[in-house]
């Protein structure tokens, strides 16, 4: 038979080298057939140790990334959860005027200032697309504390155009909130997807600890029907390292993903919620302020403390039901939510300075109808207590998950070289006789 | 027993995938409330008057009531009873127009010639005690008529001008003011008019749903190259202003004068370009409270009051000069409400 070209000739060529050796093993003499099986266990140990050590790492990447992004995701409702309070403080100190206390404009530049350094820490651990989103969060704020500065100035000198500059600071404040909301989805959709890739990392440890086991037990058979020996040691020993090392790798890497998991089914999940409703809470806390600086033409206000409080309840509900979290929080709502209905009572039918008077918590406030100041500082602080415990929760969740990944690559590189070495040893004592 | 081992081997892999992967792990997306908030409907075109209705004199209101029934004494299924009743008279304002109707940060009590109006009005429902009498509603230029037409608030002073136009929506009572449009603009700008700011294709600032944003976006030669900005209310065009986003306001001159007290790096420039008599509004169908209201302000021509609230509004506070008379009482019509 003529090739059709030298190159197709070549390929014929090759393939042929192939097929004669395999046909060469099958068929061949028993050393050969040894070497063969020497060099096909040393193939699957390597392959443990590499593959394995990849798997590993990238499991333990996997985790840490979604610790990260879990972090930032603390860290952005921390910062929005300070624009909110701050401006719920600035809203409910125009409604003083010129009687604002000293020490509710300390916590306003406290909030404002805590706000714009950690939103520097929010911005080194952010990806690039939010990195752009919070140099503009950034400016925003910076342009909103200057608009309440206008406010309370003007206000202060009793120039009503503060209230438009007041105004105007509250839309500023809208879009920092909503510039932080996107951040913090962006960091939610970033734990989805490291948890994702921390589930389907594990295959490669698996699937070369099977192979190599397979491939040992396959071994052992054969040489104890070809030789007539009950068991080879050192193939055995190799076996059972690589049984130990699945069972170990298996218990091990589920163990990580799933504390890691239970981490964000549970505490993290029950963070995020906590500070959902806790921003929301200040948010609704300002609309109640901004709804009396309206005097009357505040509807719109109260629909967004309405759907605020939506928000609160249906977060705090979630999480006090499925964690056994916020519990206290709940309840402290309800009873600001009471007031609040006392508030718009007083505002709806005419007696406009009580409703203030109850809000500022003034001295000429009707202490029969609540206390909402009070009761809502109860909420913030329940909220608070139980979100700074779960947050520490899901830290310790993630850290506790990777806490043993890195032993485990050490123990798998070296299962796969003593394996290797075991695999030569025990193939080498029939190949001696031969020789 | 060769046969079993590769069965077995498929059922441990399996299984340790199983393990070793555990079960789903996400976040739950923000969580959204079940109460959405509402945007506003799509607004209807206004009504517009035909050449007829134009023609006739806008500021001709109903005949006023006189006598005037005794104070807390109302008639019977008349408006006014049903206020009296209720106990309070609901007044749609102004909250940040200096002069006219605007918060006293110190008092926390809204204060201005529009108010002093409408402490007349109660004072002639409730009599002279009007401890809790009166409800002021803040509104916005935009949402005085709505309002009006919501039955949200009984009457509206809010420096409205009367014109044809809102006739066919609202009821007016006789005119209690009469300004005129004028221009705000920076001190040292060098624009001493409204058109020498249009040659030079200056922007200006005005609220929307009033009288002066119409005015200067009416395509009128004068008006040529000005970029006109809309904002929600006239305060908001003092922030466009000392923002930079405005090079001047336009407004009535008594609300400018209130500006230009608030901030001495503006000044008011240039002669009336426009006829802006004020009127109280009222829900169309209460005829009733509009010739009420029209006895009050004519008693309040003849028994001085009207020039006491002048005096201390627009003469003590600086914003004008001259002593002026009330505006000519308006001449009866019976042919209200416009067709």
């Amino acid at each position: 038979m003529v090739p059709l070209t030298r190159s197709a000739g070549r390929i014929a060529g090759a393939t042929g080298g192939w097929v004669r050796r395999v046909v060469r093993v099958r068929s061949g003499d028993s050393p050969t057939k040894l070497q063969a099986a020497t060099a096909l266990t040393v193939l699957c140990a390597l392959a443990l140790s590499i593959g394995g050590w990849y798997s590993i790492d990238r499991r333990e990447t996997a985790i840490d990334d979604a610790a990260g992004a879990a972090q930032q995701l603390i860290r952005v409702q921390d910062v929005r959860v300070l624009v909110v309070q701050a401006d719920s403080i600035a809203s409910n100190a125009y409604l003083r005027g010129g009687q604002e206390e000293r020490a509710q404009r300390e916590q306003y530049d406290d909030r404002v200032a805590t706000a714009a350094s950690r939103l520097v820490d929010v911005s080194n651990a952010a990806g690039e697309t939010d990195v752009a989103l919070l140099q503009q969060v950034s400016a925003q704020l910076a342009t909103y504390v200057g608009l309440v500065e206008q406010a309370r100035s003007n206000n202060r000198q009793g120039y009503p155009v503060g209230s438009a500059y007041q105004r105007q600071a509250r839309t500023v404040a809208e879009q920092v909130v909503a510039g932080l909301r996107t951040v913090e989805q962006s960091a939610r959709t970033r734990v989805n997807d490291s948890m994702e890739r921390a589930h389907r990392a594990s295959w490669l440890l698996l699937l070369t600890a099977v192979v190599l086991l397979l491939v040992l037990l396959a071994g052992s058979l054969w040489l104890a029907a070809r030789w007539h020996r009950l068991v080879n040691v050192p193939i055995a020993i190799a076996a059972g390292i690589t049984l130990l090392v699945l069972t170990i790798g298996v218990g091990v890497n589920g163990r990580a993903v799933s504390r890691a998991s239970d981490g964000v089914r549970g505490p993290l999940t029950s963070a995020d919620l906590i500070a959902q409703a806790r921003a929301a809470g200040f948010d609704a806390r300002s609309n109640e302020a901004l709804t009396l600086i309206a005097r009357g033409n505040g509807a719109a206000y109260e629909t967004q403390w309405q759907a605020s409080s939506s928000i609160v309840r249906t977060a705090l509900e979630s999480s006090c039901q499925q964690f056994d979290s916020g519990c206290t929080a709940e309840a402290r709502y309800a009873e600001y939510g009471s007031t609040h209905e006392s508030v718009r009572k007083e505002d709806n039918e005419g007696r406009w300075e009580s409703a203030v008077a109850l809000v500022t918590g003034s001295d000429d406030a009707d202490p029969a109808l609540g206390d909402p100041t009070a009761e809502f500082d109860a909420f913030a602080q329940a909220a608070e207590t139980d979100l700074v415990a779960d947050s520490a929760a899901a830290t310790s969740s993630f850290a506790d998950s990777v806490g043993q990944l890195g032993a485990l690559r050490i123990l798998v590189v070296l299962a796969g070289l003593a394996v290797a070495v075991l695999a030569v040893i025990g193939y080498g004592q029939r190949l001696r006789e031969y020789r | 027993m060769r046969r079993h081992v590769p069965s077995a081997a498929f059922v441990v892999v399996v299984a340790l995938v199983l393990v070793s992967c555990g079960g789903d792990a996400t976040l739950p997306s923000e969580v959204t409330g079940d109460v959405a908030v509402q945007t506003a409907p799509p607004t209807t075109a206004a009504p517009e008057c035909t050449p007829a209705e134009e023609a006739e004199s806008a500021v001709a209101s109903y005949p006023a009531l006189d006598p005037l029934p005794t104070p807390g004494s109302m008639p019977n299924g008349t408006t006014m009873a049903k206020i009296q009743e209720r106990g309070r008279l609901i007044a749609g304002v102004s909250g940040d127009t200096l002069l006219f109707g605007a918060r006293n940060p110190l008092t926390d009590q809204i204060e201005g010639f529009d108010i002093d109006m409408i402490t007349e009005i109660a004072r002639a429902i409730f009599g002279e005690d009007l401890d809790g009498r009166i409800e002021y509603r803040v509104i916005t230029y935009a949402d005085r008529l709505p309002s009006l037409e919501a039955g949200t608030v009984d009457v509206v002073a809010h420096t409205m001008t009367i014109n044809c136009r809102r006739w066919l929506r609202i009821g007016f009572s006789s005119e209690y003011y009469r300004a005129g449009q004028k221009v705000l603009v920076k001190k040292g700008s060098g624009y001493t008019d409204i058109t020498q700011l249009a040659d030079a294709q200056g922007t200006v600032c005005a609220p929307e749903g009033s009288t002066n944003i119409d005015e200067v976006r009416s395509g009128a030669a004068k008006y040529d190259g000005l970029v006109v900005i809309g904002k929600p209310d006239i305060s908001d065009c003092l922030v466009a202003m000392q923002q930079g986003e405005a090079d001047a306001t336009t407004g009535d001159d008594t609300v400018l004068a209130g500006f230009a007290a608030q901030d001495p790096n503006t000044e008011v420039v240039g002669r009336a370009f426009t006829d802006e008599p004020y009127g109280l509004g009222f829900k169309k169908d209460n005829e009733d409270l509009v010739q009420f209201a029209n006895g009050v302000i004519a008693d309040m021509r003849t028994n001085g009051r009207w020039a006491e609230i002048y005096q201390t509004w627009l003469i003590d506070t600086g914003a004008l000069t001259d002593p002026a008379e009330p505006p000519a009482p308006p001449v009866a019509d019976d042919s209200r409400p416009l067709p």
